[in-house]
């Protein structure tokens, strides 16, 4: 009975060694397993803060070209556009086709005042032909002030393009052709020197100085 | 003093028609030798070769505009007395001050007429 007790006891002494060896080994394994956790922790938390600030940047790129494009959009929608570039160009036209009426009746009062002129005192004829002649030279004069406002209407049609050109880049729906015709940075050139040499064109009735006041200034 | 009117006049203007007009205005007023630029590289060319009594320029010109060219004649000892007048469309304030600091003799704004045109003439030779 000794001898069996002790045999029990020497086995579960034999057993207690084998559990508490394999609870070692499990300790072990636990602990390496959590340095491996913690590793990969640390590994993710590093990926997690890259792809944060990856992500981040592109969002933020993506809100600077939407904002751009809604800007873009905008100064196209000519209701919200302070400047209103279709509308002046719209304007513009209109003027060119008064200028050339104006123009034109006065060259033909001119002439119908030569056709009527009385040749039999040379004097007074001499005199209404030559000022007639002077009229109808000032009457020419049109074709600077219309060339000019067409020049202003194809430079709107410029920057429409420049506006249609960018949103449909970020669109991703330029075609080859487009990009190839587009010269982005001569437009933004003319823009700036425009501004530099203080090249408005000429002004609309109502606007910009008149004669008298600039002959007050000299 | 009366002006010699057979003193060279230099008209520069892009326009052709331009031209044309202020030549045939500047004849009717008496004035016989008439010489013409396209811009204003051309007409310092043309300074630099030949003294004009009178300089008739538009502003809106390409590659150097009228403005340019003023800022040029009044930067070159040689050049710098000679009358300039500005005739162009340009008539916001900002362009007659710049023209005036510049130094322009007179400035007249398109459309205009032949009375305009020689009147700022007489004032600018004093009379």
């Amino acid at each position: 009975m000794a001898k069996a007790s002790q045999a029990v006891s020497e086995i579960r002494c034999e057993d207690f060694d084998a559990e508490q060896s394999e609870q070692i080994n499990q300790d072990a394994s636990l602990t390496e397993v959590l340095h491996l956790a913690q590793s990969s922790v640390e590994t993710l938390k590093e990926f997690l803060n890259r792809l944060d600030t990856i992500v981040g940047d592109d969002f933020h790129q993506i809100m600077e070209k939407i904002s751009e494009t809604r800007d873009d959009m905008q100064l196209l929608n000519t209701k919200e556009a302070e400047v209103d570039p279709l509308a002046n160009a719209e304007n513009e036209l209109k003027l060119v086709v008064k200028a050339t009426e104006d123009a034109t009746n006065r060259i033909m009062e001119s002439a119908e005042t030569i056709m009527t002129a009385d040749p039999e005192d040379p004097a007074t004829y001499h005199q209404t032909v030559e000022s007639n002649v002077m009229e109808i030279f000032e009457a020419c004069s049109f074709q600077d002030i219309t060339g000019q406002r067409i020049n202003r209407v194809v430079e709107t049609l410029d920057f429409v393009d420049y506006r249609i050109h960018k949103i449909a880049n970020f669109l991703g729906i330029e075609t080859e052709k487009e990009r190839r015709d587009f010269d982005e940075t001569a437009f933004l050139e003319r823009l700036q020197r425009k501004d530099d040499l203080i090249l408005h064109g000429p002004q609309d009735e109502g606007e910009g100085v008149s004669q008298n006041d600039i002959d007050d200034l000299f | 003093m009366a002006i010699d009117l057979s003193m060279p006049v230099l008209v520069v203007d892009d326009y052709k028609t331009m031209i044309r007009i202020i030549r045939n205005l500047l004849k009717q007023l008496g004035f016989s030798d008439i010489d013409d630029a396209a811009d204003g590289t051309e007409a310092l060319a043309k300074m630099q070769q030949r003294q004009y009594g009178l300089v008739i320029s538009d502003w809106n010109m390409e590659p150097m505009t009228g403005y340019e060219l003023l800022k040029e004649v009044r930067a070159d000892e040689n050049l710098m007395k000679t009358p300039f007048i500005m005739v162009t469309a340009e008539s916001k304030t900002e362009n007659v001050i710049a023209a005036k600091k510049a130094g322009v003799n007179n400035y007249i704004v398109k459309p205009f007429n032949a009375a305009t045109l020689s009147a700022k003439i007489n004032a600018v030779f004093g009379e």
